[in-house]
């Protein structure tokens, strides 16, 4: 039976249980040489019962725990559960009432939107949200999500883990991605504990739930024009050491964003790897018509820095039959005629596919092995900057201002362009 | 003049002496003092073992300048796992000694030694997973799994602080 001092903790519903367990049952006593197969209730007397601690001692330790681990403590077994639940109880309430006070204080501070805790509740799935089962990530979640900034940034700066996620198991960066909450990036990115490689979402199920956090910026990121994800990229690649493990994805974003010569410089410098790039990839899909235009000056880094890229074009698997149409691209590129070279991959960009039935060539995806959808308009995917929708090739007629990288200039921009 | 002295006898048999006013760090042996008055006969202690009554007199000799525990209803001496450092070095023993100590501190009723054995061991689990904390004190699970995820979602309000 539970000894008195026990019971004078617990409440009356949980008592009964109590006595029914009788205690804490073990897998085997510690003394015991042989453990034995039935479990063994501490509060029987074992001769070998050293070591097998009485109800009472972990009521003592339980008074140390803090929430969340009084929580799993309590979630070992039946008599703790029963033991400790009226000090959960407890707990729970002190919390709910900060919650509260908090809620209050916010939309004091904050000059919110009338009752904000009601924005926040509502189509809450859990039965008891007045009882503050509803945790402080909710809110953050939420605020995430409904674009207030002024919240968001007062949660974190009141301390609220920046790398939590929501119920559903989203983490907050990617979910301000998707909710086209982009002003939300830098506040979060702002903070010195964010988690750079946070997994997207905790579940097993979502294909792209492993991907690190700036290819999620790059694959769901959809300002391409705002001019706000331009800096964010840059401050994950330059301040935060982030890394460009899915070169496709990051290379069609770089190639398409205005400022792409001191991206691309930025994405160099950081080690970033480009091994999928390939020429013809360059000058094939839409998404990276970009790559080589309108600058030509653009083609020519790109290829200077990854000279290899070049031996595609003699490569093995190309057919003597169409090495001929290869040998002038190799020709203008050992001339270093950037101009001729930018000229004729349009050419080859307009060869049907069928005839460049090539061994290796990969159809571009993204990286969770979704195939990229060309129908829809996305301007990563698409020449953003300057488009002329007459024109016949898919190329750009107007001039679009680039940062002259290649001349060393120090983020001023120069309006230049390829004349047609 | 010398100092009064008491003398502890372990469950091993083996007699330890120590200053009274380390002794009565043990409010068990200060009532039974009170109760009994002065004794020169050897205190039998059933429950606690040589070696870790050592460990307990040399806890209460550190500590007997101590202020006097407010007793239970002090609320500041719980739910914090700060821990001193010579008591943090104290502690520094195996499992098995350290839930004797505990054990020892609480037949004794020595408060600030079960404090500083239960910060320990809180310490000791914090952040652990339900799984891993039956592990650490050999407990069986007897919730069925539908039990286990109800208590669970139950429990959703502790995830954050």
């Amino acid at each position: 039976m539970a000894s008195a001092s026990i019971l004078n903790h617990v409440a009356p519903e949980d008592r009964e249980e109590m006595e029914r367990l009788k205690g804490i049952y073990y897998n085997g006593c510690r003394g015991c040489f042989n453990f034995p197969s039935e479990g063994v209730v501490s509060m029987q007397s074992c001769s070998h019962d050293k070591g097998l601690l009485p109800p009472e001692i972990y009521l003592e330790f339980a008074q140390h725990m803090d929430n969340r681990t009084l929580v799993s403590f309590s979630q070992t077994c039946k008599f703790l559960r029963s033991m400790l639940r009226s000090m959960l109880y407890s707990r729970k309430a002190i919390q709910s009432a900060l919650v509260r006070v908090r809620l209050k204080l916010y939309k004091e501070l904050l000059e919110l939107p009338p009752a904000p805790e009601e924005i926040y509740l509502q189509d809450f799935p859990y039965p008891d949200p007045q009882e503050g089962s509803l945790p402080l990530r909710h809110f953050i979640s939420r605020a995430v999500g409904r674009g207030h900034l002024h919240l968001v940034a007062r949660y974190i700066s009141l301390g609220l883990d920046p790398n939590v996620r929501s119920l559903g198991g989203w983490s907050l960066l990617p979910a301000a991605l998707i909710y086209d909450q982009l002003d939300m990036v830098p506040v979060l990115l702002g903070h010195p504990d964010i988690d750079l490689e946070l997994q997207f979402r905790e579940d097993p199920y979502v294909s792209d739930g492993h991907l690190p956090l700036l290819n999620l910026i790059l694959c769901y990121g959809r300002d391409r024009t705002g001019g706000l994800l331009d800096p964010v990229v840059r401050m994950l690649i330059l301040s935060r050491g982030a890394r460009l493990v899915y070169p496709d994805v990051a290379f069609a974003y770089i190639s398409s964003s205005p400022d792409r010569l001191e991206l691309l410089r930025l994405a160099l410098d950081n080690d970033a790897n480009f091994e999928a790039l390939r020429p013809l990839d360059l000058a094939r899909d839409a998404a990276k018509h970009a790559a080589c235009q309108p600058d030509p000056r653009y083609l020519e880094m790109v290829i200077i820095t990854f000279p290899w890229v070049m031996d595609w074009f003699t490569c093995p698997n190309i057919p003597d039959s169409l090495q001929s149409r290869y040998n002038p691209l190799v020709e203008a590129h050992e001339q270093r005629d950037w101009d001729q070279l930018l000229k004729l991959l349009e050419e080859y960009l307009l060869l049907p596919f069928y005839f460049l039935k090539l061994g290796h060539y990969s159809k571009a995806c993204w990286p969770n092995g979704k195939a990229l959808d060309y129908e829809s308009r996305d301007c990563r995917f698409e020449p953003c900057c300057g488009e002329d929708e007459g024109s016949s090739t898919g190329w750009p007629r107007t001039p679009v201002p680039v940062l002259d990288a290649m001349s060393g200039a120090t983020g001023r921009a120069r309006i230049t362009g390829r004349q047609h | 003049m010398s100092v009064p002295t008491l003398t502890f006898q372990s469950n091993d048999g083996v007699e330890i002496t120590v200053a009274r006013d380390v002794a009565e760090r043990s409010v068990l042996i200060k009532n039974m003092l009170g109760d009994l008055g002065d004794t020169d006969e050897a205190i039998p202690i059933p429950n606690v073992n040589e070696a870790v009554l050592r460990k307990v007199i040399e806890w209460c000799e550190h500590h007997k300048g101590d202020p006097p525990n407010t007793g239970d209803d002090d609320d500041s001496r719980r739910k914090t796992t700060d821990i001193d450092e010579w008591d943090q070095k104290f502690m520094q023993v195996d499992q098995e000694m350290l839930f004797e100590i505990i054990l020892a501190a609480n037949y004794l009723d020595i408060k600030g030694l079960l404090d500083v054995g239960c910060k320990t061991v809180a310490n000791m689990i914090k952040g652990k997973s339900p799984e891993e904390i039956r592990k650490t004190f050999n407990i069986q699970n007897d919730f069925t799994p539908e039990e286990e995820d109800q208590i669970r979602r139950e429990n959703e309000w502790a995830e954050d602080r």
